[in-house]
């Protein structure tokens, strides 16, 4: 019951004590005016009472709202003085009104301990009154001594049964509360459980699951029941892109638990009860005790098809569209290099002039179109990439001697060095660095970084030089060229992007061969990054991490490997995607 | 002179290069796919036969080995001229007998001519397997590449 509630229902209680009194004590007035001892005292009594009754219709109306304690203990104090007039006109502390008073006082002991005591106050100063009056004679006192201490004793019990009660109600009030918070707790985690709409599952230490939602159980195959304290494995049964089961080492929760970081895989697929694969992203977070162990494992999945479904459908397009657009374009070029060439067409120097530049834009366009599709695939391979073990020295080596032809055509000196120490002749015996990468792609790296040299570097050397410490090998094409603002550095690697100055305008390019290059590097595990001032030269460099040098097989890995015969002289730049289907 | 057949299956591309290996003064007879190139290849009697590898009805793989078990054609020198970059596709032509193998994305319209020039005078194949070289006296125009600034 709300404490305003009693206070309310106490109010009223005496506005009705306080009528009855009055009512009576006018009626006895009038019907029996001889049994009523003091007459002045009699109508004060009825004025108490009606008093009570107006200060209950009046005042107590006006401030019950925001003061009804107040208002409670203002009503009191007239009933309390009410109800001792009446015990002291009808014969003291001998008058049967007094049950009136200890009634008083049961009443006040359910408002708290101050009520009781406030009466227990009372009482007191009233039995002090009457003792007085009587002249304070023994024999009155020793007769009405037992009287207090009844009245006091029923003070402590009501006191005591309200206080018993009151911790009671609390108990059985906060137990109902706490009952309501958890029910609501568990109706919200639940309500959470059934409508997300990924797969959640949570192991314990032993990896069998303890939850499994609807939508895992819609996902899988398997229902909760079942599901519910098996071995994950079972139940999540993990497989990669290509449809090779996971083994126990590759299995992410084992990496999970072992890393004790949360982790996201999106290359995964999942079998299904029924046998069906879906690919799906799977995020997997630890869960901790207070101790920092891990004690179990949260499980997200997700189906994912549809979005690798659009994905393959947008790689598609883009590769289908680049290979259409790319035959007009040969054919475009391939009749322009026609027109240019004297032995089978007459034209102008002028004319020629025009020719060559739009077989540059055509040529522009042709290797626009050829990045794009070297990206769809890089994407596309991503997962199945073909990585062999091979000498990157070798490769580097080739490289730099295929495009000496074009560092000339410049006037630029290229040179090859290893560790710092040039190497131009021959014999020289050069360090092996067995990488594990897609050979025919990382010769594009290198080939890119070198043009890239030669491109912009208007007169200089363009250093290559390859290193090694014990498990990495670094390959850093360095040039004297006009080199790359501290803003630009940042955003070089990303796709499209290019550097806008005078000379890039001048000096063709899509945008797309650096982020090309990264993406290569990187998918064979290593970086790619630049070293570069404005107007200082810029230094490219790449590392990979080196495998142990048995893994190379002794066949020469790919034509573009194959180490050129000594006398043969180096091949100028032949990736030139020209007449290109 | 010798004759040249040249099998492309897309008209543009056949035109450029019929020019262009007339202008070298190659006799030039032409074929617009696989069942094309076979007839005129037992017609004609090219010398060399600039094949293109993905055409329609039969592909320049199965052309080739058609030449190849022929004994009218079994030493017709044979380029190969084809979109796909794959190791495996050089080496499957060269398993077949191709006397060059040329991915088009990787040469100009002069390191084809080139490679033609190169096999019909060198004799046989010398097993080099790259694309050719350009001509050093006749570049292409200009060579733009993957930029800097990409």
């Amino acid at each position: 019951m709300r404490a305003n509630q009693r206070y309310a229902i106490l109010t009223l209680f005496q506005a009705v004590l306080g009528g009855i009194i009055a009512v009576s004590t006018l009626a006895t007035y009038q019907l029996a005016p001889a049994s009523l001892h003091d007459s002045s005292l009699t109508i004060l009594i009825a004025g108490f009472g009606a008093l009570a009754v107006l200060y209950y219709t009046s005042i107590h109306q006006l401030i019950k709202k925001k003061h009804a304690a107040v208002s409670a203990v203002l009503m009191s104090c007239i009933t309390a003085a009410n109800i001792l007039l009446v015990i002291t006109a009808s014969g003291g502390l001998d008058s049967p009104y007094y049950t009136l008073w200890l009634l008083s006082i049961v009443v006040a002991g359910t408002f708290g301990l101050l009520a009781t005591a406030l009466t227990s106050g009372v009482t007191v100063l009233f039995y002090g009154y009457e003792f007085m009056r009587h002249g304070f004679s023994g024999s009155y006192m020793l007769a009405h001594v037992g009287q207090l201490l009844i009245t006091l004793a029923t003070a402590a019990v009501a006191e005591w049964i309200h206080g018993a009660l009151g911790r009671a109600s609390i108990q059985h009030s906060q137990v109902s509360q706490l009952s309501g918070q958890l029910n609501e707790e568990a109706l919200k985690s639940n309500v959470l459980m059934q409508s997300v709409g990924d797969g959640v599952l949570v192991v314990d230490a032993k990896r069998q699951i303890q939850l499994f939602n609807p939508a895992a159980v819609r996902m899988t195959g398997w229902d909760q029941d079942s599901a519910q304290g098996i071995d994950y494995r079972l139940v999540l049964n993990l497989h990669t892109a290509d449809d090779t089961k996971l083994g126990d080492d590759a299995d992410p929760f084992a990496a999970m638990w072992k890393g004790g970081k949360s982790l996201v895989r999106s290359d995964l697929t999942m079998q299904t009860k029924g046998g069906h694969t879906t690919a799906i992203s799977l995020s997997l977070s630890p869960i901790y005790d207070s101790m920092h162990k891990i004690t179990g494992g949260i499980a997200l999945f997700r189906d994912i098809s549809a979005e690798k479904e659009v994905e393959r459908q947008r790689n598609e397009f883009i590769s289908t569209a680049s290979h259409e657009m790319r035959t007009p374009v040969a054919a475009i070029e391939g009749y322009l290099s026609l027109a240019m060439n004297a032995a089978v067409a007459t034209i102008d120097d002028r004319a020629k002039g025009y020719l060559e530049k739009a077989h540059a834009s055509t040529q522009h366009l042709g290797e626009l179109f050829q990045n794009l599709l070297s990206i769809t695939k890089l994407e596309d391979e991503a997962k199945t990439d073909v990585q062999e073990y091979f000498d990157l020295t070798a490769m580097v080596k080739e490289a730099v001697a295929d495009m000496e032809f074009s560092a000339q055509k410049k006037s630029l000196d290229l040179q090859f060095g290893t560790s710092g120490q040039q190497v131009r002749k021959e014999h020289t015996v050069l360090p092996v660095y067995v990488i594990k990468a897609n050979p025919q792609r990382l010769r594009e790296v290198i080939m890119n970084l070198i043009e890239n040299a030669i491109k912009f570097t208007p007169q200089g050397n363009i250093e290559v030089t390859i290193s090694g410490t014990s498990d990495t090998v670094t390959v850093a094409v360095t040039d004297e060229g006009i080199g790359i603002s501290a803003e630009d550095i940042s955003h070089l690697f990303q796709k499209f992007y290019r550097v806008d100055s005078t000379a890039t305008r001048t000096i063709g390019g899509t945008g797309l061969g650096l982020y090309l290059c990264r993406t290569i590097v990187e998918l064979a595990g290593g970086r790619i990054w630049v070293e570069s001032k404005l107007g200082q030269g810029s230094s490219f460099k790449f590392s990979l991490p080196i495998q142990s040098s048995d893994k190379l097989t002794a066949k020469p890995i790919g034509a573009p490997l194959v180490p050129q015969p000594a006398k043969k002289p180096p091949a100028p730049a032949k990736k030139r995607p020209v007449l290109v289907r | 002179m010798s004759k040249v057949l040249l099998v492309e299956d897309d008209f543009s591309l056949r035109d450029i290069y019929s020019a262009r290996f007339q202008a070298e003064g190659y006799t030039l007879v032409t074929a617009s796919d696989g069942e094309e190139a076979l007839a005129t290849a037992m017609r004609e009697h090219p010398d060399l036969i600039v094949l293109d590898v993905m055409m329609p009805k039969i592909s320049g793989f199965d052309v080739l080995d058609i030449l190849r078990s022929t004994p009218e054609t079994k030493d017709t020198k044979v380029i190969m001229m084809t979109a796909l970059s794959g190791e495996g596709d050089r080496q499957r032509g060269e398993a077949l007998g191709v006397n060059k193998y040329l991915v088009k994305s990787q040469v100009t319209l002069e390191d084809v001519v080139t490679a033609v020039k190169q096999v019909l005078g060198g004799g046989a194949a010398d097993g080099d397997t790259k694309a050719a070289p350009s001509t050093p006296q006749n570049p292409p125009p200009t060579a733009p590449n993957p930029p800097k600034a990409s």
